[in-house]
C-alpha cells in the first residue's frame, strides 16, 4: 500500500505535468476513492479538466454529426431571397405599368380623363407650333411663296 | 453574402434597365432637380389608356423659369439631341424654342423627347414631354394636330 506522501508527490508532479500516463491513471484512481481534504484541491482541478474534456468531446461529436451546409443549399437560399425581392420589385413595376396622374404644384389628381385631356392639349400645342415654326421658316427662306 | 449581393445587383440592374427613361439628360428636369417638383405640373400616363394612341408611356412637365432655368433645360435637351436618331430643332433669337427628338432603340418602341418654350416678360414657360411606344412621329402628329 502506497502512502499519502506518495500520492501528494504524484499530485505535485501532476501539476508540473511530469507524470507518465500510468502514474496519472494511478493518481486519478486514488483521487476517486479518497476523502482526504489534503487532496481536495487536486480533485477540483482534475474535475475541472474532466468536465472540460467531456464538453469538448461532446461538441466534437455534435459537429461531426451535423450535416454540412452544402454549396448548393447556399446558392438555393441566395436565389430564393433574391427571387423574393425581385417579385416585390416586379409587383411594384406592374402597379406602375397602369398608372395615371397629374401632379400640379404639389396637388395630385388621379383623374385619368383629366390626364388624357392634358396630354391631348399638350401634344396638340406642341405639334401645332412645330407646324407654325415650319411655315414661318419656309416664308423666311422662300419670300416669293 | 457576396453571392447574394451579386444576384441582387444583377436583378436591380435589370429592373433599372426595364424601367429606364434612363440615360437621358432631361430626366433631371422630370425628376424635379432643375425646378422643384412642387413648382411644376407633371402629367404621367402609362398602360392601357394609351393603347388608342399606340403609346406605352407619356410623361410631361410644365414649368416656368428664369434665364438660368431655360439655359439648364436647353443644355440638357441639346445634350440628348446629340444621341437622338432624328431631331427637329428650332431657334428664335438664339434661344431654343422647339425640339422633337426621336430615339429608336433595339426594341419596337420609339422614344420621344419634345420641348417647347414660350417667353413672356423675361419668364420662360417650358413644356417637356417624354413618350414611348410603337407610334411613329407622323402617326402622333396626325393624331394630335388640331390645325
Amino acid at each position: 500500500m502506497k502512502n499519502k506522501s506518495y500520492y501528494l508527490d504524484l499530485a505535485e508532479r501532476w501539476f508540473d505535468a511530469l507524470l507518465t500516463e500510468d502514474e496519472e491513471r494511478e493518481l486519478k484512481a486514488f483521487l476517486a476513492g479518497t476523502d482526504d481534504p489534503d487532496f481536495d484541491e487536486v480533485k477540483a482541478v482534475a474535475g475541472f479538466f474532466a468536465t472540460g474534456k467531456a464538453v469538448a468531446a461532446e461538441k466534437a461529436s455534435v459537429d461531426a454529426h451535423r450535416p454540412p451546409v452544402s454549396l448548393r443549399f447556399r446558392w438555393v437560399a441566395a436565389v430564393a431571397v433574391a427571387a423574393s425581392l425581385a417579385l416585390v420589385a416586379a409587383i411594384g413595376l406592374r402597379h406602375r405599368q397602369n398608372d395615371c396622374y397629374i401632379l400640379a404644384y404639389g396637388e395630385k389628381s388621379t383623374d385619368s380623363q383629366a390626364a388624357l385631356a392634358d396630354m391631348t392639349a399638350t401634344l396638340a400645342g406642341l405639334f401645332d407650333e412645330g407646324e407654325d415654326v415650319g411655315v414661318e421658316l419656309s416664308d423666311l427662306f422662300n419670300p416669293a411663296l | 453574402m457576396k453571392r447574394l449581393l451579386l444576384i441582387l445587383t444583377a436583378l436591380l440592374l435589370s429592373v433599372w434597365t426595364v424601367s429606364a427613361q434612363g440615360r437621358l439628360q432631361v430626366n433631371a428636369v422630370f425628376d424635379g432637380k432643375v425646378v422643384p417638383a412642387k413648382q411644376m405640373k407633371e402629367t404621367f400616363i402609362v398602360g392601357s389608356q394609351l393603347q388608342p394612341y399606340n403609346l406605352r408611356q407619356y410623361r410631361s412637365v410644365s414649368l416656368t423659369g428664369d434665364d438660368a432655368v431655360l439655359a439648364e433645360v436647353t443644355r440638357r435637351v441639346l445634350a440628348d439631341a446629340e444621341t437622338a436618331t432624328d431631331q427637329e430643332v428650332h431657334y428664335q433669337g438664339g434661344n431654343l424654342i422647339y425640339a422633337i427628338l426621336t430615339f429608336q432603340g433595339d426594341t419596337d418602341d420609339n422614344r420621344y423627347v419634345c420641348y417647347q418654350c414660350a417667353t413672356k416678360a423675361g419668364r420662360h414657360s417650358i413644356t417637356l414631354v417624354y413618350m414611348t411606344g410603337p407610334a411613329t412621329l407622323d402617326d402622333l402628329k396626325k393624331l394630335f394636330k388640331s390645325k
